[in-house]
Formats: structure tokens, sequence, C-alpha cells
């Protein structure tokens, strides 16, 4: 029996791991594109003209 | 404890660059524990006598439930924090925690509906502790909403941070929910450290998981919260050094 086999269990266990791995990887690509966005706006708002 | 240290990581520059140092080394730990608490919950610890493999969804509800309530409580002490002292700093922090916290509420309802399912044969129903999770993500999105509605930014961090401030009261509500009213929500599984209701083998990787989610909460909070000073302060001459 392989150890990824939850049995009946199987949908709920490997959903919860799935919405819980996409939640911390989703708020961390946010704040990271947040950041680049933050840091290329003021960029270009320093560009000499 | 010195207050000139916590004065000094108010002003901008010096939170920005403490922040930018601190997250790398809370997000590769973070991930570090939530690797070895996720193999050890799915893979290590033995299966619930009654529950059977189902009982594994305890190490990715509770760290998302503990988290969503740390985070609301970090987001409440930073509005205080942002109106007593007028700290532009603590009204960033406590913007970049709100989506976080809110994403997290929704993921320990979501996970929770999961385990109901086959555990009560309901994904949802309103009791008490099920209920007051939901108004703590109504707070959430109450925060970001009234934040992003009211155009002048000193306002919007007042109002938003007066409404994160009354929300706090939600919280022992969650917490005791269980104990003042009778809920299908189980009871505290490790909040009495003392004498917890779970077998160690079963309880490390859960610490490992909570702790994980905590520090890797922090490292996200320093890159979001860096980004929300940077906008605020993109006028400012060290920014440009940036």
């Amino acid at each position: 029996m392989s150890i990824f086999d939850m049995g009946d269990y199987n949908f709920y266990v490997w959903s919860s791991v799935f919405v819980s791995m996409l939640a911390l990887f989703l708020t961390y690509f946010d704040a990271k594109k947040k950041h680049k966005d933050a840091t290329s706006a003021i960029r270009n708002m320093n560009k000499p003209k | 404890m010195n207050l000139k240290k916590i004065y000094k990581y108010g002003s901008p520059p010096n939170f920005y660059r403490f922040a930018m140092k601190l997250e790398p080394w809370c997000l590769s730990l973070g991930l570090f524990l939530i690797a070895i608490g996720s193999i050890g919950g799915l893979f290590v610890a033995p299966k619930d006598y009654q529950m059977g493999d189902a009982f594994r969804i305890i190490y990715f509800h509770v760290p998302s439930a503990y988290l969503s309530m740390s985070a609301y409580a970090a987001m409440g002490i930073a509005s205080i924090i942002g109106i007593v002292w007028r700290s532009n700093v603590a009204f960033a922090v406590a913007k970049s925690i709100a989506p976080f916290g809110a994403l997290m509420t929704a993921v320990a309802l979501i996970t929770g509906m999961l385990w109901g399912k086959p555990m009560w044969g309901t994904a949802w129903v309103w009791d008490a502790r099920l209920t007051s999770e939901f108004i703590l993500l109504l707070l959430y999105f109450g925060y970001i909403t009234l934040h992003a509605t009211i155009k002048e930014q000193k306002k919007a961090d007042r109002a938003a941070s007066l409404l994160a401030i009354l929300g706090i009261i939600n919280l022992p509500i969650i917490h005791y929910s269980v104990v003042w009213w009778n809920t299908l929500h189980q009871a505290s599984t490790i909040s009495k450290l003392d004498s917890p209701s779970i077998v160690g083998e079963m309880l490390w990787p859960l610490l490992l998981m909570i702790i994980g989610y905590m520090i890797f909460f922090i490292g996200v909070i320093c890159r979001g919260g860096s980004a929300e000073v940077l906008m605020r302060e993109k006028r400012s001459n060290w920014v440009k050094e940036v």
C-alpha cells in the first residue's frame, strides 16, 4: 500500500494539503509582487526626464 | 527593555532595512519547519483510532486557524501603535497583515469543512466556533474594504485601525467558544500545554507546523510591510537609494 494512500479520506486530506500550500505560496508571491511593483514605481518616478 | 531600540525600528528606513534582512531567514526557516511538519504529520504520525487518516487534516487546519487569530492580534496591536504613536510603519504593517490573515482564515474554514464533511456528516453548521471564525473573516474583509474605499491615506489608516481594534473582542470569543457554548466543534487539543489531549507522536509535527506557519508569516509581513512602507515613503530621499 502506498504511503500516499489515505483510504476513504484521500480527497479530504489531499485537498486540505493543496489548499494550505496554495495559500502559503499565494501570500508570498503576492507580497513579492507588491514589493516589485513598489520598487519599479519608485524607479520610474526618479528617472531623469 | 531598551525603548530607544524599539523606536529605532519605528523609523521607515530602519524598518525597511531590518525587514529585508530578516525576510529570507524567516521564509527559509518557516518553509523548512513546514516541510518537516508536513512529512511528520502525513507519513510518520500514527492514524487516529477513531478518525483514521482524516485526522491528518489537523496539521493544516490548526496552524491556519492559529495564524488567522494571531495575525488579527498582530494587526490590532499594530493599529493601536499606529493610532497612539501616529506611526506610519505600524499602519503599513497592519495593512500588509490584512490580506494574509484573511487568506489564512479562509484556509482554516475550508480545511475545517473538508474535515467536518467526513467526520460530522456536514461541512458547515452555525455553531459558535465556526460562526465566530466566519465573523473574523468578515472583519478582515471589512478592514480591507474600508482601507480601499477611503481615498485619503491618513483617514483610511485611522478608520480601518479603529475597526481592527474593535474586532479584537472577537478573538477571546473564538478561543473560548468551545467552552462557553455547546458546539459540534471539538474542544482545544493543545492549548493546555501541560496536559495536551494528543499523544507525543502526533503532537511534534503539529507544533512544528504551527511554529513554521508563524515564522513564515513574519517573513511574508517583512516583504509585504516593506512594500507598503516604500509606497508611503516614495517621495523621501532614503527611498531613492533602495
